[in-house]
């Protein structure tokens, strides 16, 4: 492998540009293993301080650097360098309104998670310890709880693209489906009924983006299947 | 702004038909062709052919099939619909041309066969 | 329009603002929006982004589900693991309430692993025992795989959707508004949208979480720059014990990422060069499983001798795979994943490279078992006995605040205990406080004027010498690395205080060439360094003058604990310009038990 990195990575700002443009960057190989967060961080620290990118936790726990790498979703701090053809296309997560350069606004994202009423609803009284769950009415939560709302499943579904205004997207499906199978709520009625639309849920069309980008190797996909599973069975 | 204007109770239905039909098409189609191979094999002849549909199983067996296209059809043409025509005003009124198209061959097509039989 | 002199600035009205969206301001918003009050977190990132996500291995209470427990016990190894720095009264406090609150978190959702009887699985953690140190390991910290700080960052964060908390994300807090009557509020920059916002509100709570990034090599976000420590000493303010910084034995060699105490309590250990398991030697009872403080050392002597492995010989290794593919994918799967992606290692068959990294601040912001922020009289008086003073309207809580329930050394699974608790408690405090607080006080209609000019002076080109802030932020984690890591003596930090004044003066010929308006992100590591830079101070100060080892402060040319001298918690700040270190007791009485006198401490 040579020691140069080439990229070509999405500018836009929005007090200078009428329109975004791609911008090549050469940066030196600086340690082994890289991943294309550390590229990043190279050239806004060392070449161009003006680069706009998220970042945080910088080991795939936060969701921060939701990216379009060589056209796939990822989070650029677990995306090794190895891996990628040169250059690099580095761009904004798609289909969402670009604030600057790699930054976009996530707001209207987060909005249908809070759509879903993320949260554990239950009447019954609160017992004195914990409520009981066995450990295999746990293991019904793997496979959701571990999302990170990084964007990068929902951002890559087409049916998103064309609907993203009312279909609710992978993310906030696989997290309503993880109270749905959360054997501690007691609002599945409730859930269900605010998912059974046409709009909301039924426009995912198996394509499988999301279950092929999730950095956290989550299966959106599978959850959905499994909301409309649960809503033929109440009706049958 | 959430302005959010709750669920339509609507989908599930569509979802239903579309995979009971899909399950029918899978059954059902592979009759035809045996059928047609069984002719181009010389192992039936065109009267032979007519024979077989002027019973009543394979009648019943042709309908289904019939209704099992057409129905398939129609909720896969409004899912493309609803897709790709953000419009109301617009997806309403396409809907139900695609619903009066559809139904139109599918009476058509088994008038054609139940007069055939009959 | 408001009467401030500048109507460019928003001007909120609140009845809480909470900076920082972690766990323990998420924790503390719950506690007042269930009590209807106008709360507003304002937070540099979304909040699903804050570190408190990052946290693996879990939270510690005495819950009793595998063996016997107390929170009496729990309480011993804080104060024990604390190397008797700990305010005795906080430690029970926050003992006592674990059990509870954690079966309030799950309540309100987390997805805790479960036991086979259904309850809360709970795993040993380093630095616990059972019967105050005779009964043998405790099974303590309450889990959720190794995910347990997301699991419970979430849920704080859903519980918050649930109750309508007003979230200002991506708002960088600039500068506290204090008055003669403590503080008012705080002046923020909205980074997205470029403009000034002016929250003001009965109570201020600092919730911004640990500075980590003052150090090279972390395992703390790059967001962990300790913004609340940094605006309490630009209000005059001291902050306390900041020499007492955590390095974390299992960071992933020259890296940082963090493989969680979890794998070590569930039974993986930590090899040298020649493959001896050496914690046995420094630890007999605990083995791999002693305080954190004990382990990094033990390591750092192991690479010193010479037992380091790696081409460098600079780093351990951590033994896991014995443990079996299927229990280190049901209760390790995120250390898995990142061994994989950050070490190129496959745990199921080989060993992971480790060394210690820097991980969590003890010190921070001082605060009494309420969250409110104190300080020490008249100076000098601090050990005279002189009363603290509570700070009016102005709180502090989790890594942010020092209060001081971790004393010179966190133990394992005890943070995400105290973001909880002392969220709540800070909570219900900050309800009191309102209760007689019905209005918001008139500003000083000039008081948004210090924020504005901190932006402003990196915003103006009027800066001819340039020198880049990422150049001088690297200056300064080296001297911090090289200087004041796990070894520590007169001579090197000595030099390491000069060095960091140095690299203070380059700050202010530091500039930054992203001049925009929106989404500088520029500017806001430029704001984030002055931060850093005013607490690396603070650290080095307090570490130079603390001639003894305790906990996390080790040192060469004192390898002996003084408690004569130094049973005492450092405060410091920034007087014109200058570094001011006072000190003041520890508080050795707890509520309602009897005091853990100093001992030796031997795991």
């Amino acid at each position: 492998m040579s020691n140069i990195i080439k990229l070509e990575i999405y500018r836009y700002d929005p007090e200078k540009d009428a329109e975004p443009s791609m911008q090549a960057f050469e940066v030196p190989v600086t340690k082994a293993g890289m991943k294309l967060l550390d590229v990043l961080n190279y050239i806004k620290w060392h070449i161009d301080g003006t680069l706009t990118y998220r970042k945080s936790c910088g080991e795939g726990v936060c969701g921060s650097d939701g990216l379009n790498i060589n056209g796939v979703n990822g989070l650029a701090c677990i995306t090794p360098i190895a891996g990628l053809k040169q250059p690099i296309k580095v761009r904004p997560l798609p289909s969402m309104n670009v604030i600057r350069d790699l930054v976009v606004d996530m707001e209207h994202f987060f909005d249908q998670y809070r759509s879903i009423k993320p949260w554990l609803q239950a009447d019954s009284p609160l017992p004195e310890h914990e409520r009981l769950q066995s450990p295999e009415e746990r293991a019904e939560l793997d496979g959701s709880y571990e999302c990170i709302m990084c964007g990068c499943c929902t951002t890559s579904c087409p049916s998103w693209w064309w609907n993203g205004d009312r279909f609710l997207g992978p993310a906030t499906l696989l997290q309503a489906d993880r109270w749905l199978k959360d054997s501690r709520d007691e609002k599945i009625g409730e859930r269900l009924d605010q998912l059974e639309d046409a709009f909301k849920l039924y426009r995912c069309h198996q394509i499988m983006n999301c279950m092929d980008c999730c950095p956290k190797e989550l299966n959106p996909t599978k959850a959905i299947d499994h909301i409309k599973r649960t809503l033929l069975i109440r009706k049958s | 702004m959430n302005k959010d204007r709750g669920a339509a109770h609507n989908g599930l239905t569509d979802w239903y038909w579309q995979r009971l039909s899909a399950v029918m098409l899978l059954v059902l189609i592979p009759l035809p062709f045996a059928l047609l191979c069984a002719v181009y094999m010389g192992v039936l002849d065109q009267f032979e052919l007519l024979e077989i549909f002027s019973h009543f199983v394979p009648l019943l067996l042709h309908t289904l099939l019939v209704f099992a296209i057409i129905v398939h059809a129609y909720f896969g043409l409004k899912l493309i619909i609803e897709d790709y025509v953000p419009a109301a005003l617009m997806r309403v009124p396409l809907t139900g041309v695609i619903l009066l198209i559809m139904g139109t061959i599918g009476i058509w097509w088994l008038a054609l066969i139940w007069a055939w039989g009959g | 329009m408001s009467y401030l002199s500048n109507d460019q600035i928003e001007h909120h009205f609140h009845d809480v603002v909470i900076i920082g969206a972690g766990g323990g301001g998420l924790r503390c918003a719950l506690q007042l929006a269930d009590a209807n009050h106008r709360v507003a977190v304002v937070s540099k990132v979304l909040p699903t982004r804050s570190h408190t996500v990052a946290a693996q291995g879990g939270m510690n209470a005495a819950l009793g589900n595998v063996n016997s427990d107390h929170w009496h016990w729990h309480m011993y190894d804080t104060v024990k693991g604390s190397d008797y720095l700990g305010d005795q009264d906080a430690i029970e406090y926050m003992c006592r309430a674990a059990p509870r609150l954690v079966r309030e978190l799950e309540h309100q959702g987390v997805p805790f692993s479960r036991l086979e009887d259904g309850t809360i699985y709970q795993r040993p953690f380093g630095g616990q025992s059972r019967e105050f140190g005779e009964g043998g390991q405790a099974s303590r910290t309450c889990a959720a795989a190794d995910r347990t700080g997301h699991a419970i960052l979430h849920t704080m964060y859903q519980q918050n959707l649930r109750t309508g908390t007003h979230f200002y994300d991506e708002f960088f807090a600039l500068d506290l508004i204090m008055d003669k009557d403590g503080c008012q509020g705080v002046m923020a920059w909205d980074i997205a949208e470029g403009r000034y916002h002016l929250f003001q509100a009965k109570a201020v709570i600092l919730a911004t979480g640990g500075a980590g990034r003052v150090f090279q090599m972390t395992t703390n976000a790059h967001i962990c720059t300790g913004d609340g420590g940094a605006l309490v000493l630009d209000a005059s303010l001291p902050v306390e014990d900041m020499e007492f910084f955590q390095f974390h034995p299992t960071g992933i060699a020259d890296v940082g990422p963090l493989i969680s105490e979890a794998v070590r309590g569930e039974g993986g250990y930590l090899l040298n060069a020649e493959g001896e398991r050496f914690m046995e030697r420094y630890a007999p009872t605990a083995k791999d499983l002693a305080s954190r403080d004990v382990v990094s050392r033990a390591i750092a002597l192991e690479v010193k001798a010479g037992r380091g492995c790696g081409p460098n010989k600079d780093h351990a290794l951590l033994k896991v795979d014995h443990l079996g593919k299927d229990v280190i994918m049901e209760r390790l799967p995120n250390i898995h994943e990142l061994a994989l992606r950050f070490a190129d290692v496959d745990c199921t068959k080989e060993p992971i490279p480790v060394m210690p990294t820097a991980h969590y601040t003890m010190g921070g912001v001082p605060t009494n078992r309420f969250g409110e922020v104190v300080y020490a009289g008249e100076k000098g008086k601090g050990m005279a006995g002189e009363k603290e003073k509570v700070m009016p309207s102005l709180y502090a809580i989790g890594e942010a605040a020092c209060t001081s329930v971790h004393g010179a050394n966190r133990l394992g699974g005890n943070s995400l205990l105290e973001i909880i608790v002392f969220g709540r408690a800070c909570g219900d405090q900050v309800i009191k406080h309102l209760e007689d607080k019905n209005y918001h006080a008139k500003l000083d209609p000039d008081c948004w004027k210090d924020g504005v000019e901190r932006v402003e002076r990196w915003l103006s080109d009027d800066s001819n010498e340039s020198i880049r802030i990422s150049k001088i932020r690297d200056e300064m984690q080296k001297v911090m690395q090289d200087h004041f890591s796990v070894y520590r003596t007169e001579e090197v930090m000595a030099e390491g205080v000069v060095l960091l004044e140095k690299t203070l003066e380059s700050l202010s010929s530091g500039s930054i060439e992203d001049k925009n308006r929106i989404f500088n992100t520029e500017l806001v590591e430029a704001l984030e360094l002055e931060n850093l830079m005013a607490l690396a101070r603070v650290t080095a100060s307090g570490a130079l003058a603390r001639s003894e080892s305790r906990g996390a402060h080790a040192r060469d040319d004192y390898p002996e604990r003084d408690d004569e001298q130094w049973m005492k918690h450092t405060l410091a700040s920034i007087k014109d310009g200058k570094v001011e270190l006072d000190y003041k007791p520890v508080r050795t009485i707890p509520m309602s038990v009897e005091s853990f006198p100093p001992k030796k401490r031997v795991y």
